[in-house]
């Protein structure tokens, strides 16, 4: 690990020193006499500021990154490396100064405030006594002033069970536009490109964001929409929110559709072959439990599911049914 | 096997045309892929010629030994930033508006995880625990105590060497 020609006697303690105070300014404001010091200990030399600029530049990483995005990414499950082995020179640095943790501002759409993963159902309630319902997936965030309550649905599905509040207007905003309740209970689905909205109490008015008039879609209807137009309104089907229960019912459904449909609820790959697509499939499947309905597939459809890992599985013909 | 005796002075050309093939060969065997193999050997003449600049008494004694220590280095490093992109990748396809956020922006945030992952990578598991509750979720020493159960002062303690560490790494 050393580095001949830039190790001097003090590297290590000047290192010691500089991480006391970072572990000292963690534990809140340091009081006038410390500051003092702190500000002699960094003009002492210019190796002094040097190693405090990058403990300031060591802060600020962190701030640049969206903790969201890096926890799963930094706390992910490590192999120990067998040896510690140092060998790469740090990268050339800024070095602002400051030590704020002004966390992520800049990065506030990053930040939902409420996320559900792969599989899991999420049940919240709101401060204004709203009820949602997360589907596997979604990604929400909650914006509530003395104006409107809004929650910008960034991907995924949510129930909605709105709280009595005559003052402010409950809109769901997604990537194609707004949902504005007029009653109750409603649920929002993102798409690739479109918004499904189902009402199953009283109505919404859906308004796609750039043009088109704003509609109203009502009780037992379902709507479909783009950012420009709204492409259908038709009656909801019964079973389209059968997820809120854990379920997924399907009812002659093409295989293709219905393999799409289950791996929004298993993590990984799952797939089918392209021969067996338009195969038909009924039933009632849990959420919760993907690896029975592949089961299911299996004896049930006499189907061959190839498991290559638990994250990728594949569906196919099973050869031995037609020799 | 090469012969064991110390080299006092190493001749790089020697050195490289004496080994590169050979570490050519083994870095495919352990990637599986002979485009990262043909760059990872660069790489480790590349890094084995600056160490050779600064400090002018550099002698190897087991040339394919410590050939094969750096570009094991390299190659650890090589995986760990992938696994980075990988993981960067899967959590940018979660998000909301990806197109939110400029290509541009995209990059710095990728580079700023891989210096910190790198970081993250030297310590050990506890350390890195504390290090990430505190940095990343913002809790306080005493809350990162109780929830890995360990005492205030282990935690300080962490947070110090986490610090030394990662300071010793970007300077």
């Amino acid at each position: 690990m050393s580095r001949p020609d830039t190790v001097s006697p003090n590297r290590q303690m000047l290192l010691q020193e500089a991480a006391d105070w970072l572990v000292l300014l963690d534990a809140g404001e340091l009081s006038p006499s410390e500051q003092q010091a702190l500000r002699h200990w960094c003009q002492a030399s210019q190796e002094h500021e040097r190693v405090w600029q990058a403990a300031c530049e060591l802060n600020r990483h962190f701030s640049r990154v969206p903790a969201d995005l890096a926890k799963p990414i930094l706390g992910r499950q490590r192999l120990s490396r067998r040896a510690v082995l140092k060998t790469l020179v740090g990268a050339g640095l800024l070095f602002p100064l400051g030590w704020t943790v002004a966390r992520n501002k800049p990065w506030q759409p990053l930040l939902a405030d409420y996320r559900s993963a792969t599989g899991e159902r999420r049940a919240l309630t709101l401060a204004d006594g709203s009820e949602l319902t997360l589907n596997t997936e979604t990604v929400l965030d909650v914006l509530f002033d003395s104006h409107q309550r809004l929650i910008r649905l960034y991907g995924g599905e949510v129930f909605v069970r709105t709280g009595k509040d005559t003052l402010r207007p409950f809109t769901v905003v997604t990537a194609q536009g707004g949902i504005q309740a007029l009653g109750t209970e409603f649920a929002v689905r993102c798409l690739a490109d479109v918004t499904h909205v189902t009402v199953t109490h009283h109505a919404v008015m859906v308004s796609p964001r750039s043009g088109g008039s704003p509609q109203r879609v009502e009780e037992g209807q379902q709507c479909l929409f783009t950012p420009h137009a709204i492409e259908s309104i038709q009656n909801a089907h019964p079973d389209s929110l059968a997820w809120r229960r854990g379920e997924l019912i399907v009812d002659n459904w093409r295989l293709d559709t219905f393999v799409q449909e289950l791996a929004r609820y298993r993590p990984g790959l799952l797939r089918c072959d392209a021969d067996i697509a338009d195969l038909r499939i009924s039933g009632v499947f849990q959420t919760e439990n993907t690896d029975q309905a592949l089961d299911v597939l299996e004896q049930v459809f006499n189907l061959k599911i190839n498991r290559l890992t638990d994250y990728w599985v594949s569906i196919g013909a099973d050869s031995t049914q037609e020799t | 096997m090469s012969s064991a005796e110390l080299a006092q002075q190493v001749d790089f050309h020697g050195l490289y045309n004496d080994h590169h093939g050979w570490l050519r060969c083994w870095l495919r065997k352990s990637t599986g892929c002979s485009e990262t193999a043909a760059d990872l050997a660069q790489d480790t003449f590349v890094k084995v010629m600056q160490k050779q600049r600064e400090d002018s008494g550099f002698a190897i004694g087991y040339p394919r030994r410590y050939l094969r220590i750096v570009a094991g280095s390299l190659m650890v490093d090589h995986f760990r930033r992938r696994a980075v992109e990988k993981a960067y990748a899967d959590a940018l396809m979660l998000l909301p508006e990806p197109a939110s956020i400029s290509a541009e922006e995209r990059e710095i945030i990728l580079e700023t995880l891989q210096q910190l992952d790198k970081m993250l990578d030297a310590m050990p598991a506890r350390m890195r625990q504390a290090f990430l509750l505190s940095r990343l979720d913002g809790l306080t020493y005493q809350q990162i105590a109780d929830q890995l159960g360990v005492s205030l002062r282990s935690v300080k303690r962490y947070m110090q060497q986490a610090f030394v560490q990662c300071l010793d790494l970007i300077l």
